[in-house]
């Protein structure tokens, strides 16, 4: 009886909230204090590239494209594309949009943009415009790329920095200052940059969607520690933080007046193998390693439970992983049969490149003491991040690497680094013909719908290969004051503060 | 003095030298490629790296590439961040003031509440109070500045509420809302400062209580106190410039963990963020002032130390 008084009583507060119409409509005012690890590194978007400047860069540029919550394409600046064949894509671009200085955005820009995007003395990106052949104007507002050859990657490639259009005016004036001053089309101008403490954005006046944005600006302050940023938002210094440390994440959910976000993201943790070095050029030998590895009790003890065991390269909810597929089960026999089958009865040694952080050393352990049960040692080698880095992927030196693939916007991409044998991230070159062909035929085509069916085959063939060791999702842990309204989290992991907006403004 | 001070200037020079191109070499043991940190790894090619390197002047001879940054230096420039492209010179002018605010705020804090817990161990030795006084100087050696620093934000900021929990505001320009953000920082730095200080001066109060003046003074009658603050103490401060000037030089290395904890935008945490992100220019500027103020708290701690006392300026 209690019981059905406690439900009652939420249902009436509930249906009482939804009638609120303060709490419907969004409000306009206040000033969005966010505290990030990492600085800006440069707010020039083609010349940067590191992946923790998203947050600075989306709300001063606006993208061509932009993505949903499952990253698949939106009208953006582009207001709608189209391929009339695999070698040509059309964008139509959005009218009465202005770069924060005044110049007028239109097809001019684009093909400045682009062509900046392109040129390898100024870009970081050209790999992902690699197959665009030319830019040509059709008329003010429409753009035609010609292809070398068909690439949907194309498009959500847009979403990113690649997408971000800079003002051609502001860059022909500033040349080398554009990276420290600024000028997009997007929703905040950069008013003020304190290196080392802070970054201001003020509300564009002339921004081309009405009544947007909600907030008058947002105040970045730089905060590396993952504790110091708990505190500042503990003690109401600012109103959102992400990369929450995961041992304080059960703490903070419950606190009042704070509200927190957790989901998965297109990151996820892996091992890393070299398998030109053998024995892990041997299919058996890698599906050893995974069937002896008991993901759910990394997720339990390293991770606290915050997110799930990794199946594919991709969360289970992206649109391009495959829901058919099941985790690989945790069965130390069949691992030590495997063994057997690959003429290992006793077992092998590689050693595995890790950070030198507790995290990271934690998990290794927990990876060492699973494997080690079915005889396979692993000689862990912690070191420093860019040694590491450059020691397993270029030098080649290592047999295996547990670090985390950061994600990328378009699943090509991922899947072309990791598992083509032109991959950066595939460093013995490792080459599984079915595979290759699939990643080219699904590049090819441009219907969402016919390349999710492709992907889906890559995740199946990947898990049969054993070319993948996936571990556990890599959660994204966000945090804010109850006072933030509007924000969606992303499986980039990267926060963007568009739709953002204050109950109260101070 | 003269002499002394000149003596003192000129061997400045061999010093500095000696310590930025050891920094210099350091610098260049750092695992990790710059040029790769600068290009990102995966747009990585020979090319490329060949491109920066030749830019930046990483291909050159270490000898020459040290020449080369020494001789901008004398010139006042350090070159520009790597990563964000800022001239070295201003982010440095930008950071010291916060660095060494709070350096000197730290050895001020400890030089205030040091001075009366040494008197007080030193005069109450093996009793009660001088064993607290004592206790409180053992304390703040072994604690670590990290954990007190949560500590001072766990129960002042986040359960009392009296002070922000982290971050800077500049006490020239919002002087109320500099000195609320200075206190956590400050005590948390200061902290071991009060040890030290407590600690030396102390040791030094006990020693010249034991000579025969003070045994002289105490027989002609004078009180106790009088012993102390008129006899005793005077003699017993001449350690204590040299104390405090090593104490601000050790604050300055620390507070690459303290304006970590509070996120204060200072040099300390430049030297992190500059190891982290292989920006050897700005790390080179960074350690070049660092060991600058060294150098010159050392420099004035000894000049001060000869005008007190004649001795050292002979010797």
């Amino acid at each position: 009886m209690k019981r059905i008084g406690v439900v009652t009583i939420c249902a009436l507060l509930a249906a009482w909230l939804s009638a609120d119409p303060a709490l419907a409509q969004p409000r306009a005012g206040g000033v969005l204090r966010v505290a990030l690890r990492a600085e800006v590194s440069t707010f020039d978007p083609h010349k940067g590239a590191s992946g923790t400047d998203h947050m600075y860069l989306y709300p001063v540029f606006d993208t061509l494209v932009r993505f949903d919550d499952k990253l698949q394409p939106r009208p953006g600046l582009a207001e709608s594309w189209e391929t009339p064949d695999p070698k040509t894509l059309i964008l139509r671009l959005r009218k009465n949009v202005k770069f924060h200085d005044g110049t007028p955005f239109n097809a001019e820009a684009v093909r400045f943009n682009l062509l900046r995007a392109q040129d390898k003395t100024v870009s970081s990106m050209v790999s992902e415009l690699i197959n665009i052949e030319a830019v040509e104007v059709v008329d003010a507002f429409t753009i035609r790329l010609r292809l070398k050859r068909p690439d949907a990657s194309l498009v959500l490639a847009f979403t990113d920095r690649a997408g971000m259009m800079v003002s051609p005016t502001a860059v022909q004036k500033l040349g080398d200052q554009f990276g420290r001053t600024p000028v997009g089309a997007g929703e905040y101008r950069l008013t003020k940059w304190t290196p080392g403490d802070s970054v201001r954005l003020d509300r564009f006046q002339e921004y081309w969607e009405p009544g947007r944005p909600y907030l008058d600006g947002i105040l970045i302050r730089i905060m590396p520690d993952g504790d110091t940023r708990v505190n500042a938002l503990r003690s109401g210094q600012v109103d959102f933080i992400m990369e929450i440390p995961t041992q304080d994440f059960a703490s903070l959910k419950g606190e009042k007046g704070i509200k927190t976000s957790e989901g998965p993201s297109l990151a996820y943790w892996r091992i890393y193998l070299n398998m030109s070095k053998p024995p892990l050029d041997k299919k058996a030998a890698r599906e050893a390693i995974n069937l002896a590895i008991d993901r759910g009790a990394l997720v339990r003890t390293v991770m606290f439970g915050l997110t799930d065991v990794a199946v594919t390269p991709f969360p289970s909810v992206y649109w391009a992983s495959n829901p058919a597929l099941k985790p690989w089960p945790y069965n130390p026999a069949r691992a030590k049969a495997k063994l057997v089958e690959a003429g290992l009865p006793n077992g092998f040694t590689f050693d595995m490149v890790l950070e030198p952080t507790p995290e990271h050393v934690r998990r290794a352990e927990a990876i060492q003491a699973q494997l080690g049960a079915v005889g396979i040692k692993v000689d862990l080698k912690p070191m420093e991040l860019a040694k590491g880095v450059q020691g397993y992927f270029r030098a080649k030196e290592f047999m295996a690497a547990n670090y985390r693939w950061t994600g990328r916007p378009d699943p090509d991409q991922s899947l072309r680094g990791m598992f083509h044998s032109t991959g950066f991230y595939n460093p013995g070159k490792y080459q599984v013909a079915r595979l290759e062909e699939l990643m080219d035929q699904a590049k090819s085509v441009y219907k969402l719908e016919e390349r999710r069916a492709l992907y889906q085959k890559i995740d199946e063939i990947i898990q049969q290969e054993a070319v993948d060791v996936p571990l556990y999702v890599a959660p994204v842990l966000e945090g804010m004051s109850t006072n933030v309204e509007g924000y969606q989290s992303n499986l980039l992991g990267k926060p963007a503060f568009r739709g953002v907006w204050l109950r109260l403004s101070r | 003095m003269g002499a002394f001070l000149r003596r003192r200037l000129l061997a400045v020079i061999p010093l500095v030298l000696l310590t930025t191109s050891l920094v210099f070499s350091l610098v260049l043991l750092l695992p990790g490629d710059p040029a790769v940190a600068l290009v990102g790894l995966e747009n990585v090619t020979e090319e490329k790296l060949a491109a920066i390197r030749e830019r930046m002047g990483l291909n050159r001879p270490l000898y020459v590439q040290y020449g080369l940054w020494l001789a901008r230096a004398a010139r006042g420039d350090l070159g520009t961040s790597l990563r964000t492209g800022q001239p070295v010179i201003e982010a440095l002018r930008d950071r010291l003031p916060v660095t060494l605010g709070l350096a000197v705020a730290a050895t001020a804090f400890g030089l205030l509440l040091g001075f009366p817990l040494a008197v007080v161990a030193a005069a109450k030795r093996g009793g009660f109070v001088g064993g607290c006084a004592s206790g409180i100087a053992a304390f703040g050696v072994a604690v670590p500045n990290f954990w007190l620093g949560s500590m001072l934000v766990l129960v002042l900021a986040l359960h009392l509420r009296w002070l922000p929990a982290t971050g800077y505001a500049s006490p020239l320009e919002t002087p109320w809302d500099g000195l609320r953000h200075a206190i956590l920082p400050t005590l948390t730095l200061g902290a071991s400062a009060v040890a030290e200080i407590t600690r030396q001066l102390r040791s030094a109060l006990q020693d010249t209580l034991n000579t025969d003046y003070v045994r002289t003074a105490r027989a002609k009658g004078i009180a106790e106190r009088g012993v102390i603050w008129k006899h005793a103490l005077r003699n017993a401060l001449v350690p204590m410039i040299t104390v405090s000037g090593l104490t601000i030089s050790r604050l300055v290395g620390a507070t690459v963990v303290v304006e970590s904890i509070f996120a204060l935008p200072g040099l300390g945490r430049l030297n992190l963020e500059s190891v982290l992100t292989r920006d050897f220019p700005m790390l080179q500027g960074a350690v070049l002032v660092m060991v600058l103020i060294v150098i010159a708290v050392n420099l004035v701690s000894d000049v001060v130390y000869g005008w007190v006392d004649p001795r050292i300026r002979l010797s």
